[in-house]
């Protein structure tokens, strides 16, 4: 489909049923989940925009839009979409302020409206808020033509129709009341540039049979009729009356008879009941009020007796079709019937009436006396070969205004005032006139809240005083401002051809939610409140400074709107777009802008499979390379394709490493996210996204700086393939990033050819890449933005490396030959990681054998248990894990605790429990790693903080391992192991050697020592071993998990039982002279406040304890690196009066191990606790402890979950 | 069996093997199993091939899992080291093991429920690894140490000692195994040790995964009428498809037979196993064909025993991880620690 040829407008429109169906074309969805949502005035506002009338015709709107609902199709009821605008109508707040303001200067031109029914003031709405002089005359002294004389009270309040039209009267229209319009070429001469039409078919038809003379008195025409009972002319009946017709109309007639006083009320109709005009809920509602329907009864005469009605009679007919389907009706021979009356009322149809146009100035008239018309403008011939002279309404307007609208606002019937001879007397209102049962049911059916049933009544009462002085109020509404302000400016400015005008009105109709947004933001205050619901009341309110000129420059109540604004812009397809211009000049007047050098924070927003890893990663390098640190985190979902990820880059040149929560900048490439993603951005912040798509306004915020950059666009027009287009596109991103944000553009270059120095051809042609989005950058945009890279040396010669990878050449270190492992994110890496180190460095150069074993096994129950024999028999082996992992162990770290068998698993830690946030971090495996299995089990835990101490914890958890014989754990998680971070270089101790432990070999065995495997030679609890196969006739010994004797011997008595289970409490004595010893830093001041932590909090923790310290805060921070914890941890919580233990877990795991093995007084541990998966920041501690510290903490403040 | 300590005492003229030792260095702990059990039997088969092929004891690993069965490395080569991991697991403990160290003879005993039941995929996935081993299956179709109750190859129909009529289907190790990838596949009778020792010994001089099937009634809860894994039953159904004379390479084939009823298989060593056929025309190296004649057979009620399957040229998961031929478990800190030079060109590619 190609934009230009079809209007999108209507493409949209067909996919909705009842929209289409809808002559205005209202978006139906959209407002009627607005009510679901509570909105009512939003939903209201959808409406009005559209159909300009809500209130009258979710009263009397013929409703096409039912019978297209496609909830028909599967319920036997439509959707009541009729009945839901009045439902917005009646329960929304006071919109006053909402709507258009007056044109503050008008253009010079000049419109008359005949008529002041729907259709003119349809026109002198669209038309006056742009600076035209409408002018509508009507013979009635108050607006609203048919709708106001013809429509029964009950149906239709007068009230409602004041309110409606007086927000148009209200925007600047004159109306002439009483002015009845008798010659066109009077009205011409008036010197107008448009005269619009909105007459209707005033005029009921008559039924000239015998006896309709005679009885004349008695017979009445019904829309006359009506109109005489609205102005109350008419307040009695007789008591029989026959309402001849089977429209609408006969339907208002039979029922305002009855309401009259008619006791005998009768409908005929000619055709059948099926046939009828009415609408079905019209028929109902009549028979509903005992009114009998008798059909296929043709009208032949007037009975009267000497002018006195008597009666008529009616002849009997069926309907035949002929072969086209074409109905005639023909008698059926039965006798003709007579039925007795009083009184008669003709509702037959009704005709257009243009006696007060002359036929001689040049409009045409066809056949049935109607002027000819355009049939898509609607405009007479006249205005072709008249008017055109005269006239400076562009054709698009007159569109606008005459054809579609008009006919769009369609009511029951055209809608039109009469000419009628008798000048009436000023109506009475009948605001309070009681309406009928229908709609009130459905109504109390709603559960609705209190608040908006007292709006309803209060509307209610006020009547139509409630309207006064609404003129005087300075309108804004921002539905209105930014669809009505914008058309004039865009013509004014020249910037839109005639039909991209239209359709990007017709447009806009598919997007007043957000417009209603931005309004409800600005409005603040209780009604916004109410409004927003589902709106997360977390956004940071805009910081906006107000000055004169948000209003003077923008006119016509643009007011202060953001700083985008729809402008032509020139895509592919011609289409409209905005224009998302970064305007500092206007920006800063709006809010402040962050302006922050080397310390920000910057998030990809991307979907996973789209090849954005690599370029993030380069945009982290590019900075690293600039010498300014870097923190990075890779947030993405269980999913390989399609889903979003995040990658965050923490510019920092203090050297911060841990999360710090927000953005800066965010760059949206994922439109599923966006929402979110615009919402994190701190307020003052930026947003770069990809403009080639054309995104609502309303998906905007209006305090942060938006950045457009066609990437998709240039990326089409300069690849031809489409790997390349997606591939390239996120090079070009970098492009327009780094001269946004001042990188240095050979520090990309080379980093390209690093990345590529394999593929000679592709660092050309990214490096083209990388420049083409550089440049549209520096071309189109201001650069650089208010965050800047700079230079700087911060970095020092830190490394830049994922802690799996980290840990991975730890365990090559640590001399680790065996890895079994079984896929398991975040682990998964580590495994693969072990085998690319070992494929460099691990190999034999004379042969190229490998020294070192990998097998991927078939469950982790597997990749234990060959962990377990390769310990059992002398090599040092690994897995790696996380909790589902170490779920399946449990019983191999049982025997290997027990059998006391080396061996080291990596638990790279994920959120728990059972599958849990599978890609998201926490520190959650504790417990189930300290005390892993059943029965009596303890197990060394170490605990690195980066990838720095992954590695140096990787290899000495070997040694660890063998030293104790006894499974060790490195606990690492997602956050550290899954993320590239600084660390100091890695650095080997010059006298390292691995530690093999207690081992007796063949020599020592063949010197007669003694040998009993689990014989407690040194005291420490720890036992000598032999590997498998070391003497013929020495050492060799049974290894279990069942219960022996030092020398390994089956017994299954109490005494050596008991025994050895005290050794192992011994050796995990001597545990605590091998783990890494807590690391500790002092306060500057003395203090009584202590911090314990452990693992990736660290990067957060560090740089919450400065922030802390700044605001007063002291704090002595011990980081524990092992378990069982050294006696330094003890003495650190017993210098202290309070120790905030903070973790990433719900039940605050090492703060138990703390009570449990230790005995600690648990009130003086204070748990701060985050869980959510992401990782833990700064913030998050700064408030938790600053709260905590304040001395009305209470002593059971046990669970900070909630914090997070 | 019994209580009382075996005497080191022994007859001055016991015959001893090449290595000088004789049948009791083989032995080990007094087996704690009940008297007449088939699993017994076994172990002395075990004894019998190590001491006839000479091996030295303390170059075996013998690992076991949970169960009767795996009580039995207790119970012989008292001078190798042993391992009773978890029940079902031994197959993962015997892997890490054998890639730590691939010198040594690794031993797998096991039995139906540790291999069949909970330890079923770690006996797959040892097989089709290739790791090289000797796989032995005491089967005996019921849980002895929770006292009788059906294990996964108990047959179909077969009736517990309590009357209890098994309604599961059975698993068969040897098409399993088959099926899986071993290399080496036979099946025995714990009563017919004239069967058993060389098959072991086949298996053991085999380079690759070898597994043998031994039928071994349970004389507590499985050796009653209406059992199909009972001594009489075993005897009455037993299809011997091959009877095994051991060649070592450097004896003389000296026993003769009819011309096309034996089939000589070289082992690894140079070797030899003559198989005199008993049951028609039956090529040991076809796979498939080997698959199909189980099957066959097993549907006619027969147990095939015998050597089933062996292949010519076998592999191992060290040949196809492609590890040094020096054990990982020997490798020193210069062989496994690359050294501060390689760490400072890791440091400078990660900046």
């Amino acid at each position: 489909m190609r934009s230009d040829r079809v209007d999108p407008a209507d493409y949209f429109h067909k996919v909705v049923d009842c929209q289409w169906a809808c002559p205005a074309h209202t978006p139906v969805p959209d407002y009627i989940r607005m009510i679901a949502a509570g909105r009512y005035s939003d939903a209201y506002m959808v409406n009005w925009e559209s159909n300009v009338f809500p209130g009258v015709l979710g009263r009397t709107c013929d409703r096409p839009c039912e019978p297209a609902c496609r909830r028909g199709r599967v319920e036997a009821e439509p959707v009541a979409i009729c009945r839901l605008k009045r439902v917005a109508a009646d329960y929304k707040d006071d919109v006053t302020a909402r709507m258009p303001a007056k044109a503050e200067r008008k253009n010079g031109k000049r419109v008359a409206c005949v008529g002041a029914g729907p259709a003119s003031l349809t026109v002198a709405r669209d038309l006056a808020p742009l600076g035209y002089e409408v002018v509508v005359f009507d013979s009635e002294p108050k607006a609203g033509g048919m709708v106001r004389t013809q429509i029964p009270k009950f149906r239709l309040p007068e009230s409602v129709i004041d309110e409606e039209v007086g927000y148009v009267l209200d925007l600047g229209v004159e109306f002439r009341r009483g002015h009845r319009v008798e010659s066109l070429q009077a009205l011409l001469d008036g010197g107008w540039d448009a005269v619009f039409v909105g007459a209707g078919a005033p005029r009921g038809r008559d039924l000239e049979i015998s006896g309709r003379k005679e009885a004349a008195a008695h017979i009445h025409l019904g829309i006359d009729w009506l109109a005489n009972v609205a102005f109350g002319h008419v307040t009695k009946i007789a008591k029989r009356v026959i309402v001849l017709g089977g429209g609408n109309t006969a339907m208002d007639c039979c029922r305002s008879a009855r309401r009259l006083g008619a006791e005998d009320v009768k409908v005929i109709v000619r055709s059948g009941f099926e046939e009828m005009k009415a609408s079905p809920w019209e028929k109902e509602d009549a028979m509903h009020e005992g009114i009998p329907i008798l059909n296929y009864m043709a009208p032949l005469q007037f009975t009267h007796e000497n002018g006195k009605l008597t009666g008529m009679l009616f002849e009997k007919v069926r309907a035949v079709y002929d072969e086209k389907g074409r109905r005639t009706l023909v008698p059926t021979g039965e006798p003709d019937v007579h039925v007795p009356c009083d009184e008669v009322l003709i509702a037959v149809g009704q005709e257009n009436a243009y006696p007060w146009i002359e036929r001689d100035i040049g409009i045409g008239f066809d056949k049935w006396d109607m002027p000819v018309v355009d049939k898509v403008t609607m405009a007479a011939s006249l205005s072709e070969r008249v008017l055109r002279r005269r006239r400076g309404l562009r054709s698009e307007e007159h569109h606008l205004g005459g054809g579609a609208r008009a006919r769009g606002g369609r009511l029951d019937r055209p809608a039109v005032p009469r000419a009628r001879p008798d000048a009436s007397p000023p109506a009475r209102t009948h605001a309070h006139q009681p309406e009928d049962g229908h709609p009130r049911v459905e109504l109390r059916q709603r559960d609705l809240g209190r608040q908006a049933l007292q709006g309803a009544a209060r509307r209610q009462q006020g009547g139509v005083e409630e309207h006064q002085g609404r003129g005087r109020a300075r309108f804004r509404c921002a539905a209105r401002l930014r669809r009505g302000a914008t058309l004039p400016e865009l013509r004014r400015r020249n910037h839109l051809r005639a039909a991209a005008m239209h359709r990007v009105r017709r447009l806009r109709r598919h997007m007043p939610d957000g417009l209603h947004h931005l309004h409800r933001r600005r409005r603040g205050g209780r009604a916004a409140r109410a409004a927003e619901g589902a709106v997360d009341q977390s956004l940071p309110r805009p910081l906006r400074v107000r000055s004169p000129q948000d209003r003077a420059h923008h006119g016509q109540g643009r007011g202060c709107l953001p700083a985008l604004r729809p402008v032509r812009r020139t895509l592919p397809d011609g289409r409209v777009g905005h224009a998302e211009i970064l305007r500092p000049v206007t920006a800063s007047r709006r809010f402040m802008s962050i302006h922050s050098v080397n310390d920000f924070v910057v998030r990809f927003a991307n979907v996973n499979g789209s090849g954005s890893a690599s370029a993030n990663q380069m945009f982290a390098r590019a900075v690293m390379r600039m010498g300014v640190s870097v923190a990075t985190r890779n947030i993405f979902p269980s999913n390989i394709q399609g889903l979003p990820t995040w990658y965050e880059v923490r510019v920092c040149d203090a050297g911060w490493l841990g999360a710090r929560g927000g953005a800066d900048l965010v760059v949206a490439m994922n439109p599923q996210t966006w929402d979110k993603d615009v919402a994190s951005i701190d307020p003052g912040g930026y947003l770069f996204y990809d403009n080639s798509r054309t995104i609502q306004a309303s998906k905007f915020r209006d305090d942060v700086t938006t950045i457009g950059v066609p990437l998709t666009e240039i990326c089409n027009r300069e690849y031809t393939d489409s790997r390349q287009r997606q591939l390239f596109k996120n090079i070009v991103c970098i492009g327009a990033l780094s001269a946004l944000l001042e990188i240095e553009p050979g520090v990309v270059e080379t980093l390209l050819s690093e990345q590529f120095a394999s593929k000679e051809k592709l660092i050309a042609a990214n490096h083209k890449a990388f420049h083409i989005g550089r440049n549209w950058a520096l071309a189109n945009l201001k650069c650089p933005i208010g965050l800047t890279v700079k230079r700087s040396t911060s970095i020092g010669d830190r490394i830049f490396v994922e802690g799996n990878s980290a840990a991975a050449l730890g365990a090559v270190y640590g001399g680790a030959t065996v890895c079994a492992w079984y896929p398991l994110t975040p682990s998964t890496s580590l495994a693969e990681a072990f085998t690319s180190w070992c494929k460099k460095l691990r190999i034999e150069p004379q042969t190229g054998a490998k020294r070192y074993a990998i097998v991927q096994a078939e469950d982790e129950l597997a990749s234990i248990g060959m962990v377990v024999g390769a310990g059992w028999n002398g090599a040092r082996a690994f897995t790696a894990t996380s909790g589902p992992g170490i779920s399946l162990m449990q019983e191999f770290l049982g025997l290997a605790y027990f059998a006391e068998i080396p061996s080291v698993i990596f638990n790279v830690q994920r959120g728990g429990p059972s599958t849990g946030m599978p890609t998201r971090t926490q520190q959650s495996d504790v417990m189930s790693c300290a005390y892993a299995s059943h029965g009596d089990t303890k197990h060394v835990l170490i605990f690195p903080r980066d990838a720095g101490e992954a590695f140096e914890f990787g290899a000495l958890s070997f040694d660890l391992a063998d030293r104790l014989q006894t499974p060790v754990f490195v606990m690492l998680d997602l956050d550290i192991g899954m993320n590239h971070g600084l660390t100091a270089p890695f650095k080997l101790d010059a006298t390292h050697k691995l530690d093999r432990g207690k081992v007796m070999g063949h020599d020592d065995l063949d010197s007669g020592l003694d040998f009993g495997r689990y014989l407690d030679v040194d005291g420490d609890g720890v036992p000598y071993r032999t590997y498998p196969g070391t003497h013929p006739s020495r050492g060799s010994y049974f290894t279990r998990g069942t219960t022996r004797d030092a020398y390994a011997r089956y017994t299954e008595e109490g005494a050596p039982y008991v025994a050895n289970m005290e050794r192992l409490i011994k050796k995990f004595e001597t545990a605590k002279r091998y783990v890494p010893a807590p690391f500790t830093q002092r306060a500057a001041r003395g203090t009584k406040l202590g911090v314990i932590h452990y693992g990736s909090t660290a990067a957060a923790m560090d740089e919450a304890a400065t922030l802390l310290a700044q605001e007063g805060v002291d704090l002595d921070v011990m980081r524990v690196r092992g378990f069982p914890f050294c006696d330094e941890v003890i003495d650190f919580i017993d210098a202290h009066d309070r120790v905030f233990v903070v973790e990433q877990n719900r039940d605050a795991q090492l703060r138990s191990l703390l009570l449990i093995e230790h005995g600690v007084d648990p009130a003086k541990l204070v748990p701060v606790l985050h869980y959510d998966g992401s990782p833990i920041t700064a913030r998050f501690i700064v408030r938790a402890i600053s709260d905590l510290a304040q001395p009305r903490i209470k002593a059971d403040a046990t669970r900070e979950g909630a914090l997070s | 069996m019994t209580y009382l300590a075996k005497p080191k005492f022994h007859h001055p003229a016991i015959e001893a093997n090449e290595l000088g030792l004789t049948h009791r260095d083989y032995e080990g702990a007094i087996s704690t199993l009940c008297a007449g059990c088939g699993h017994d039997s076994i172990s002395s088969a075990i004894m019998q091939a190590c001491f006839e092929l000479s091996l030295p004891p303390h170059r075996i690993a013998k690992l076991s899992g949970i169960g009767c069965s795996s009580k039995t490395p207790t119970y012989f080569l008292g001078n190798a080291h042993g391992f009773n991991s978890v029940h079902g697991r031994m197959p993962s403990v015997l892997t890490g093991a054998n890639l730590a160290n691939r010198e040594l003879i690794y031993l797998g005993v096991s039995g139906d429920g540790d291999s069949a039941s909970i330890g079923f995929g770690q006996f797959a996935h040892s097989i089709r690894r290739g790791v090289n081993m000797v796989y032995i299956v005491a089967n005996n179709g019921v849980y002895g140490l929770t006292k009788g109750q059906f294990s996964a190859t108990a047959d179909k129909g077969a009736k517990l000692k309590k009357g209890a009529v098994n309604s599961d289907s059975p698993i068969d190790l040897v098409s399993m195994a088959l099926q899986l990838g071993a290399t080496y596949v036979g099946r025995s009778f714990s009563g017919d040790k004239g069967q058993l020792v060389p098959l072991i010994r086949g298996a053991i001089e085999h380079r690759g995964p070898a597994f043998i099937d031994c039928i071994s009634p349970c004389v507590a809860f499985n050796n009653h009428d209406g059992s199909t894994k009972s001594f009489d039953y075993v005897r009455a159904h037993n299809e011997a498809i091959n009877a095994l004379d051991f060649m070592p390479d450097r004896a003389p084939i000296t026993t003769h037979y009819e011309p096309g009823t034996t089939q000589a298989v070289r082992l690894h060593d140079g070797s030899t196993i003559l198989l005199r056929k008993i049951g028609g025309d039956y090529d040991v190296h076809d796979r498939r064909a080997a698959m199909r004649f189980v099957s066959d057979r097993e549907a006619s009620g027969e147990i095939v025993t015998g050597l089933v399957y062996v292949e010519s040229e076998p592999g191992d998961l060290h040949g196809h991880l492609g590890t040094v031929a020096t054990p990982l478990n020997q490798l020193g800190d210069a062989e496994l620690v690359p050294g501060q030079a390689a760490l400072d060109k890791i440091n400078l590619s990660l900046r």
